[in-house]
């Protein structure tokens, strides 16, 4: 009846992919990854780079879980920017630019080198149940493949309709099919589905540029990793170059917009507010008169040049006269042209917080196909959804982050509870508790949960043993330190004291910094990265801050422990409006704290939700239970 | 995004409330329960008996001060130690007058003094939760709160249409801009969005807090808390408003303070009754004019009247009624009033058949007869129209006092953090908690609100 058998089947090598296998692989179950195309593992189909503002934060917590992504970044990174440093250390972030070659190259190498972890190129067509459990899946040469547990990481590629201009045609990615038979397959298990859109900007060849007239960006020039393993000294090899449109460019959109899909009604999907096109800034932002342009090289040994802010669906020969009327530009040749493309997702909603859905036991969803956009957002669940494969099949409880564990724990719980109506993006000011939220302690918030579960190896623990240790030590000396006064630091800078200062009594000082210190020899360390130097010191500086939130925490901590029973029959509660039904129906929130954040939910139904709760704690006898 | 955790009651909070139906009876009883309940009331309650101490069940007759330490009534006071007690915490039972505004103003220094108020129903969840009650009556108590938030739906819908919700928004709508203007500096760094340089971001908080610290004491609780009951005086020319108004503001020996009238045709003063601020305005008199300046007098007279929360029409009992009464009468339908009939002195000229169902009161404002009969029926009026939904309207107003000055204190905490030039991540902590405060006042609390906001306003993506 089966061809084949593994513990784990993930359907799509893209970044959820990789990741999902790799966790499950590394698990210590047999785990196989399906592609189309086994040469485009892990291909980055938009913009040529890793992290940012959030997302930075993203690739550092799934290394500290144990991922990958952040490896790779590292390993095929050419350029890269620690974001946001002028302000404090909880919203700094790293982001690199990528070798996109070097990027599906260095990812496939980490994946063949996993073990239990079998790479298959094949098109799978159907999903295959008994009852509501996963069963397995079907190949289109029609061989079954048995799996205790399914991840679907399909991307794009389920009914995806490429636009550019008046044309359109169906396909996964630029130059690859779509999965139609995959999406058919699922379409019938009756999930809430919808319709989203997305766009890349064109390319264009580096030798038909004028880079004179822009001004460069470079790398940092200290490098910052994305992950906490990774030791070797990074390198910037390339530079990007910044420019803008201005209103001649704008007139020419403007009188071309009919020929727009996104505006003849031809595009029926939500886009991204945050990632609009070029047409859809200049039309919404009438009174800006520039946008800004990056160009981005692809790789370093490539000419492609990827043109950020020009993301677009207009017409090629629109395209053309577009960057053909920019500065330095004038005889830009473009190797391909920007698109739109629509594919399906399903709400999220139907979801458990593991990423499981609710209708079928031992199926995962993980990126795009939940409504998410970005690599980082994509790896970040796949990741989630992996492990929590393994766990299922090993027959241990979910790991379920919680929103001050990790950005991951609120995007998986903003979707979950939610659901989305645009694709899902993270951001920093998603985190209510963003000052715990930082890249220097990913690891700290982390990395035992992945030991924990069997997916973070001796070698990645030592390392976090040790660096834990090493900050420790400077917390401490930090503490019991007193500063000699007469030393040069504070006489060149005129700073008098009464007695003896603390180290801590010192730093609170806005005007002194540990790194200052450290350079002029007051204070000696071990080699520390500059975010952990700095986080210290924060924590010294904006302790009020610190507790602030920390009572914050407290208090989610202690809604988040109150569980809601699963089958909880809301509509036989007196009380409740069946508005409110209805939504908490839909959800099936796990905790008191999920049910809040539910919208629409009003602190009364949240108030009878938990005269409810208690009453079943006080009377466990069932037929006392409302 | 942050809206989910102030819709939970948290339970390690100490509560307190009005526990008896205004207006009911003469005695009110307001009921505080926590941690902090006993420390609370050592604090605010002088006993009677000196160096008498809390005791487990044990009344004790003393006087409730405020914080600054005026008294605010006699009251009897009783610790119940948990878990012997109503909510399974400690419960203190403070029984004072049955009187709105002096039951209200002790659950304010209880406020001040620590503990927060109570949302409806809270104080059965904790004894729910403590175990100390059973299926059937907490049942009971489900129904009640399902009836509570019916009206609380009313009451919001009131609100909305009426003073909160249209005052508060607009301080609102700037808080979120201000937040969504340091949010997008934040996220989106990498795009050329403009943030503004902290000095003006101060200035725009500012503007904000001051302008909610104006509202704090105009509307509701507040108000009456520091205003007292505003009753309109109103009558055509002659009937002898004045006299009466007189009366009444020099019967009392203890006025409390002398407003003139902001125009030279409204007159205001303050009068103490049994511990309720009353304050009466002096109408110029009602009636159809040519004359210019009379019209502007008659046009505010109407509208002291409809900021009044009791009307006392005075008709002369010795005439009949003209036009210009009915008139009068008219415009007194749309808020409640007495009929004061004055002139009782003299022979009755007035067919108290034509009158409407009102509950009218004589007097003789010259000689001062029956002016105990209006005190009584000012008395009357606060108990009569206290139901249950001027009991959460009450505890309402409380609740929205409170978030109000939350509100501004967090502001006030951010502006100070932002002019020490603490980073943003940080001032957004105490920005967000104001947010969450006026959230709280306008019961509106929409999600991603920031997120609309910041790609509303900016042109975000590379």
């Amino acid at each position: 009846m089966y061809d084949e058998k593994y513990d784990v089947v993930v359907v799509g090598a893209g970044h959820a992919g990789c990741e999902a296998a790799h966790a499950a692989a590394r698990m210590g179950l047999s785990t196989a990854l399906y592609t189309m195309n086994v040469d485009l593992i892990a291909q980055m189909s938009c913009n040529p780079a890793v992290g940012g503002i959030a997302k930075g934060h993203l690739v550092r917590e799934i290394d500290a879980l144990g991922g990958i992504m952040g490896l790779a970044a590292d390993e095929a990174g050419i350029q890269f920017r620690l974001l946001n440093t002028s302000r404090g250390p909880a919203v700094w972030s790293p982001r690199a630019q990528e070798d996109k070659a070097g990027y599906r190259y260095v990812m496939r190498r980490l994946i063949e080198q996993t073990p239990n972890l079998f790479i298959k190129q094949a098109e799978v067509v159907e999903i295959l149940f008994e009852k509501n459990r996963i069963a397995g899946i079907e190949l289109l040469d029609g061989r079954r493949v048995a799996a205790s547990a399914v991840v679907l990481t399909t991307g794009t590629f389920l009914n995806g309709l490429i636009h550019i201009g008046e044309k359109r045609f169906t396909a996964g990615r630029n130059g690859e099919p779509a999965s139609i038979a995959l999406g058919n397959s699922i379409r019938n298990l009756g999930f809430d589905w919808g319709r989203l859109k997305t766009g890349t900007p064109p390319r264009l060849d580096r030798r038909t540029i004028d880079f004179s007239v822009f001004e460069p960006q470079p790398g940092d020039s200290e490098p910052t990793p994305f992950s906490l393993r990774t030791t070797r000294r990074l390198e910037n090899r390339i530079c990007c170059y910044i420019t803008h449109t201005d209103e001649k460019i704008h007139s020419i959109i403007r009188s071309n917009m009919h020929r727009s899909p996104l505006y003849s009604g031809q595009i029926q999907g939500i886009g991204p507010r945050y990632c609009p096109s070029l047409e859809d800034k200049v039309v919404k932002f009438r009174d800006k008169d520039r946008h800004q342009i990056v160009l981005e090289p692809e790789g370093i040994d490539t000419h492609e040049i990827y043109v950020n802010g020009m993301s677009t669906s207009l017409p090629i020969d629109v395209q053309r006269e577009i960057l053909n009327g920019m500065k330095g530009l004038e005889s830009a040749q473009m190797i391909r042209p920007g698109y739109a493309i629509e594919y399906d997702f399903v709400q999220p909603t139907e979801l458990n917080p593991w990423l499981e859905t609710k209708k079928v036991e031992g199926f995962f969803f993980a990126g795009q196909i939940n409504g998410t956009t970005g690599y980082e957002e994509a790896a970040a669940q796949g990741l989630i959804a992996g492990i929590n494969a393994a766990l299922k099949v090993k027959g241990a409880a979910p790991l379920v982050l919680d929103r001050a564990d990790a950005y991951i724990g609120i995007m998986i719980d903003d979707l979950v509870t939610k659901g989305t109506n645009e694709p899902y993006r993270m951001f920093t000011s998603r985190a209510e508790f963003r000052l715990n939220l930082r890249i220097d302690n990913a690891d700290a918030r982390l990395t035992p949960a992945g030991r924990r579960i069997g997916l973070v190896t001796d070698e990645h623990w030592n390392q976090y043993l040790e660096r834990t240790a090493r900050i420790e030590r400077l917390r401490d000396l930090v503490a019991q330190t007193k500063v000699d006064t007469s030393h040069s630091f504070f006489v060149s800078r005129s700073l008098q004291f009464r007695d003896r200062p603390s180290l801590v009594g010192l730093l609170r000082r806005p005007e002194i910094h540990m790194q200052d210190l450290i350079a002029e020899g007051v204070l000696a360390t071990e080699p520390l990265r500059r975010e952990d130097i700095v986080s210290l010191e924060t924590s010294i500086k904006y302790e009020g801050y610190l507790k602030q939130q920390e009572r914050e925490v407290e208090k989610l901590r202690k809604a988040e422990s109150r569980r809601i029973p699963e089958g909880l029959d809301y509509a036989s509660m007196p009380g409740l409006s069946h508005e409110i039904v209805e939504k908490l129906s839909r959800v099936r929130p796990h905790s008191i704290a999920q049910a809040s954040r539910i919208p629409g939910i009003t602190p009364a139904s949240i108030s009878i939700l938990l005269f409810h709760l208690e009453m079943r704690r006080n009377r466990p006898d069932p037929e006392h239970v409302v | 995004m942050r809206e989910g955790l102030h819709k939970i009651v948290s339970s390690d909070e100490t509560i307190a409330a009005i526990s008896t139906p205004l207006g009911r009876s003469g005695i009110g009883v307001v009921r505080m329960s926590g941690r902090e309940a006993a420390a609370i009331t050592s604090r605010l309650f002088k006993s009677n008996s000196p160096n008498s101490v809390l005791e487990h069940r044990k009344a004790q007759v003393g006087a409730w001060m405020s914080v600054t330490g005026e008294e605010i009534d006699e009251v009897v006071v009783t610790l119940f130690r948990g878990p012997e007690s109503y909510t399974g915490e400690d419960v203190v039972e403070i029984s004072g007058h049955g009187n709105p505004f002096i039951l209200s103003r002790i659950v304010e220094s209880i406020r001040i003094g620590g503990a927060r108020i109570a949302a409806p129903g809270e104080f059965t969840l904790r004894s729910v939760a403590h175990g100390k009650m059973d299926l059937i009556q907490a049942e009971a108590v489900l129904e009640f709160i399902e009836a509570q938030t019916e009206q609380q739906a009313r009451t919001a819908l009131r609100q909305m249409e009426g003073a909160v919700s249209k005052r508060i928004r607009p301080h609102k709508d700037k808080l979120v801009d201000v937040i969504a203007r340091l949010e997008a500096g934040i996220d989106f760094a990498e795009d050329d969005v403009d943030v503004p340089d902290n000095a003006a971001v101060v200035k725009a908080i500012t503007l904000i807090s001051a302008g909610l610290e104006s509202l704090k004491d105009t509307f509701g609780y507040g108000r009456i808390l520091a205003g007292g009951l505003r009753l309109a005086i109103l009558g055509k020319p002659n009937v002898g408003k004045s006299s009466l108004f007189n009366r009444l503001v020099s019967a009392d020996r203890a006025i409390v303070t002398e407003v003139p009238g902001t125009t030279r045709d409204v007159l205001t003063e303050t009068v103490n009754m049994d511990g309720v601020p009353l304050r009466f305005a002096d109408t110029a008199g009602v009636r159809e004019t040519e004359d210019r300046i009379e019209s502007i007098g008659v046009t505010r007279s109407l509208e002291t009247l409809s900021d009044a929360d009791l009307a006392l029409v005075v008709l002369d009992g010795s005439l009949a009624l003209d036009d210009n009464d009915r008139q009068v009468l008219a415009k007194a339908e749309s808020v409640p009033h007495l009929l004061v009939i004055n002139k009782s002195d003299l022979p009755r000229g007035i067919d108290l058949s034509s009158l409407n169902g009102s509950p009218r009161v004589h007097v003789s404002a010259r000689t001062g007869q029956g002016l105990e009969d209006l005190h009584e029926a000012i008395r009357a009026f606060l108990r009569n129209q206290k139901t249950e939904l001027a009991d959460e309207l009450v505890l309402t107003n409380a609740r929205q006092h409170e978030a109000l000055a939350k509100g501004i204190t967090s502001m006030n905490a951010a502006s100070d953090a932002l002019g020490r030039n603490v980073p943003h991540e940080m001032a957004l902590l105490d920005l967000y908690q104001a947010l969450a405060a006026l959230d709280e006042l306008t019961g509106e609390v929409v999600t991603d609100d920031i997120l609309d906001r910041i790609f509303a306003t900016f042109c975000i993506g590379k």
